[in-house]
């Protein structure tokens, strides 16, 4: 949703339609215009058993040049459907966050879950024939170990303290800390298993474990794959091969959908969810995730210092405007911390914080910043909606006396000079598998992510402490305490977590919705098959 | 005229080495560098350490440049950055895609230009010239987005006649690549043609004025032969001029036609360089844009020089 606004020269955001912004709108409203013949939407075909055979075209939002075969190097969301089409994790991380065996047929812990045994399973082979041991995964799992170490997953695997092979099948996994939850991380996509001892040259091979053989890929460009047919899950996949490629700009994408060209398509612009459902022959594939894209303030820098002006901003966000004309209805409602209404460990207590300027009015009065400037940095870069949501900040929070100045930064350079530089700015995270993962990547004491700085005693204590405890209830009340202490002190602003939606042509079958990312999780490849 | 050629390459070189300090100095102070943009928001302090490290990123501009320059002055144009690739083969892949793309809008909008704009001079005046150049007025007007985005939902998505996109494969036959390359030609062309033909049009009526034409045409010259025969080749130099401007421009600047019809080009190259602050990829880019220009500019001139004898001899 990259949608530009005009700004006068100071990089104030004025609110009129950019020409780039005018012309899309109208072209999405030409779109609609031009008779789409109002047909029912061809329902799912009921029942379809799985067949085998055809091929698909599937098309994810990005690709760089820099795009590598090596999981660790994931960069792009089609990078991460890449990564299951050609290798497998140890688990996968089912709709519902639980671990499922995957290369793994089984794990265990000791009582204090600082020590993992996993068993491997038998019988799996790579893409040139050697046999799945345990020295693959005792290598695969070092990479992301260590300072030198370059992965994605560091700071997850960070309580990793070794790897050690106990036999041919079975590898033992050594924590600084318990962590009841420790098989969820060996489960997301740049964890993935790979041949024993293949520098990063022999990776770009793309020898894996996965349903996919590489056919052909040119990063940046397209990937080719097929079948595996030594593939260990039985049946899979269904499809003989896969073309997988990313047309970034997305009124390309849903037109290259609509008009037969892939089968296929992730990330759908939520405004174009109404048209795309009275298209025949597409079929809309949606999951409520728990990534969100909030407005974050630094706790020890700037306005957002005082907690009255923490509260005043809080109060100052209308969630149910955000949820309507950002994401047209596509969302959940936050209330200011990472974990989102369906999630088990979800605070019902604590009441959905309202839409309230005559509450914030009062705390910005208490704080004395009532029509101080606050400014706030924007751009497209963190997530969905960040530019929208910085300019309905604006309007509502002007409503209660506050003086929000949008400054809009150019979306390259973000993450290095505006993220953990600018006391308030939009920010976005990522699907996360539990809400310890999204506690910890963004609220750990001292820990380079936590862009509020926010240093709650209480918090990191039961934070490290409910990692240990593998009891539902008495973890959930531990969470319901940490989510309290955020919604009162912290320095998110977050209104909605955004569904994940993609869009397909009904003879794609077998989708499975994942809130992990964006294609059933990123693992669409190996789930789908054609009907035709 | 060997020597003009000779100093006019001679000045070109030195062109050239002044954008590739330019280029460089530019995305130096571009705040950020590769490390930072390959790592994302998952860099910390020793991981972006242990990748400028690997990069040579630790030492002094000056030095690199220099390093750079050396490198490049034997043809080695180095390794990009971000992706480990040499960058001459990053750009051979792309380069092709490019060279495809502007010579067929070339092939294209050039005629078609050249003739509206002497359509336009010889009715000059009357309807025909003037629905003529309100029409290459508004084709000007349009930004090429909008253009691209109505000939797509119109020629791909409501009638199907032509793909969406138009990325090449190696296994498609050569009638799709072709028909994959509508589109985007046809915006190409309908962006380019009013320039060069609004050019050509002034350009033969600003000769039309000169008292030999008006000879020609007392001697009983049809106005169609005095305005191909003897205007033309004497209005040639800016017309060359302005083609040689649009044709640089194909090569360089269509990142919006490579960007809605996902067409892996040049254009897109250098701007995923920029993005990464891929300083090989971004000079090598730059030196191939400005080869081009310097190229097509140079080929403008001596053209006009053969065209007009005149021209070979300055005063």
């Amino acid at each position: 949703m990259a949608d530009e606004t005009s700004r006068s020269g100071k990089g104030e955001v004025t609110g009129r339609l950019s020409r780039r912004q005018f012309i899309s709108r109208s072209s999405a409203l030409a779109l609609g215009a031009t008779g789409l013949v109002d047909v029912p939407a061809a329902d799912a075909a009921p029942g379809t058993q799985p067949r085998r055979g055809g091929r698909a075209r599937v098309c994810m939002d990005t690709s760089r040049p820099d795009e590598y075969l090596d999981p660790m190097r994931s960069n792009t969301r089609q990078a991460h459907v890449r990564q299951f089409v050609l290798y497998n994790p140890l688990v996968t991380i089912s709709s519902d966050f639980k671990p499922v065996p995957e290369l793994a047929a089984s794990w265990s812990s000791t009582p204090d879950a600082k020590q993992w045994v996993f068993t491997l399973r038998k019988g799996v082979t790579f893409h040139n024939g050697k046999p799945l041991t345990s020295a693959d995964v005792v290598y695969s799992l070092r990479r992301h170990i260590g300072p030198k170490s370059e992965s994605q997953a560091k700071a997850l695997m960070k309580s990793v303290t070794d790897v050690k092979a106990e036999d041919a099948s079975t590898v033992r996994v050594t924590l600084s800390e318990a962590n009841v939850e420790f098989p969820l991380i060996l489960g997301i996509y740049s964890t993935m298993i790979v041949p024993d001892g293949f520098d990063k040259a022999e990776l770009e091979k793309g020898i894996g474990t996965g349903p996919f053989k590489l056919k052909e890929f040119k990063p940046g460009v397209r990937g080719v794959f097929v079948r595996n047919e030594n593939y260990w899950k039985e049946g899979l996949p269904y499809v003989d091969e896969i073309e997988l490629f990313a047309i970034s700009n997305i009124s390309a994408r849903t037109n290259a959908l609509l008009a037969g060209e892939i089968d296929i398509m992730g990330v759908l612009d939520p405004k174009t969810v109404g048209l795309l459902e009275k298209a025949p022959g597409i079929d809309i594939v949606a999951a409520k995730s728990n990534a969100h894209t909030v407005m974050s303030g630094m706790v020890d820098q700037g306005a957002t210092t005082d907690p009255n002006v923490r509260l005043a901003l809080k109060f100052a966000a209308d969630r149910n405007r955000a949820q309507q004309n950002i994401y047209k209805g596509h969302s959940q409602i936050g209330n200011d911390h990472p974990v989102p209404p369906n999630d088990p460990y979800y605070c019902h207590d604590l009441p959905l914080r309202a839409y309230d300027p005559g509450r914030a009015r009062f705390h910005i009065k208490k704080s004395n910043m009532e029509g101080q400037e606050i400014p706030l940095y924007t751009a497209e870069t963190p997530g969905p909606g960040a530019v929208e949501l910085a300019i309905l900040f604006q309007q509502s929070a002007a409503a209660a006396g506050i003086r929000i100045k949008v400054v809009r930064v150019p979306p390259e350079t973000f993450w290095s000079n505006t993220w953990l530089k600018q006391p308030f700015i939009t920010s976005g995270w990522n699907s996360h598998f539990s809400p310890d993962a999204a506690f910890t990547e963004a609220f750990t004491q001292g820990d380079r992510r936590n862009e509020t700085h926010w240093a709650n005693e209480r918090f990191q204590k039961l934070m490290v402490q409910a990692r240990g405890v593998a009891d539902f209830d008495r973890r959930k009340e531990m969470y319901w305490e940490m989510q309290r202490l955020l919604h009162e002190d912290g320095g998110f602003v977050a209104p909605c977590f955004y569904d994940l939606i993609d869009a397909k042509r009904s003879r794609v079958q077998g989708v499975q919705a994942n809130p992990m990312g964006n294609l059933g999780g990123y693992r669409v490849c190996e789930q789908m098959w054609l009907t035709s | 005229m060997v020597s003009l050629i000779l100093r006019r390459v001679l000045v070109s070189v030195a062109v050239l080495w002044l954008v590739t300090i330019l280029v460089f100095s530019g995305t130096e102070i571009l705040p950020g560098d590769v490390a930072e943009a390959v790592l994302g928001q998952n860099a910390t302090e020793e991981s972006l350490a242990a990748v400028r490290q690997r990069l040579g990123l630790d030492r002094p501009a000056l030095v690199r440049y220099v390093e750079w320059l050396r490198h490049a002055s034997t043809g080695n144009l180095g390794v990009s950055l971000a992706s480990g690739r040499p960058v001459s083969e990053m750009m051979e892949e792309r380069i092709g895609n490019t060279l495809r793309l502007a010579i067929f809008a070339a092939l294209i909008a050039v005629p078609i230009a050249l003739t509206i704009g002497m359509l336009g001079a010889l009715r000059a005046g009357r309807m025909l010239d003037r629905s003529l150049s309100t029409m290459t007025l508004c084709f000007m007007s349009v930004p090429e987005y909008f253009v691209a985005a109505v000939l797509v939902l119109i020629f791909a998505v409501r009638l199907r006649w032509l793909p969406v996109t138009a990325t090449p494969h190696a296994d498609e036959s050569s009638l799709q690549s072709l028909a994959g390359l509508v589109l985007p030609v046809t915006t190409l062309t309908v962006v380019l043609l009013a320039h060069m033909a609004r050019m050509t049009r002034a350009a033969i009526l600003n000769v039309m004025s000169s008292p030999y034409v008006e000879n020609a045409t007392l001697k009983g010259m049809t106005r169609a032969r005095v305005i191909v025969r003897h205007a033309l080749p004497n209005a040639l130099p800016p017309i060359l001029n302005v083609v040689a401007l649009n044709l640089a421009y194909l090569v360089s600047g269509v990142i919006v036609v490579e960007t809605v019809f996902n067409y892996p080009g040049l254009g897109s190259l250098m701007v995923s360089a920029v993005a990464t602050h891929d300083l090989p990829l971004v000079q090598a880019c730059a030196l191939d844009f400005c080869i081009a220009y310097v190229f097509l500019n140079l080929a403008a001139d001596v053209m006009s020089i053969l065209a007009n004898p005149r021209l070979r001899y300055p005063k």
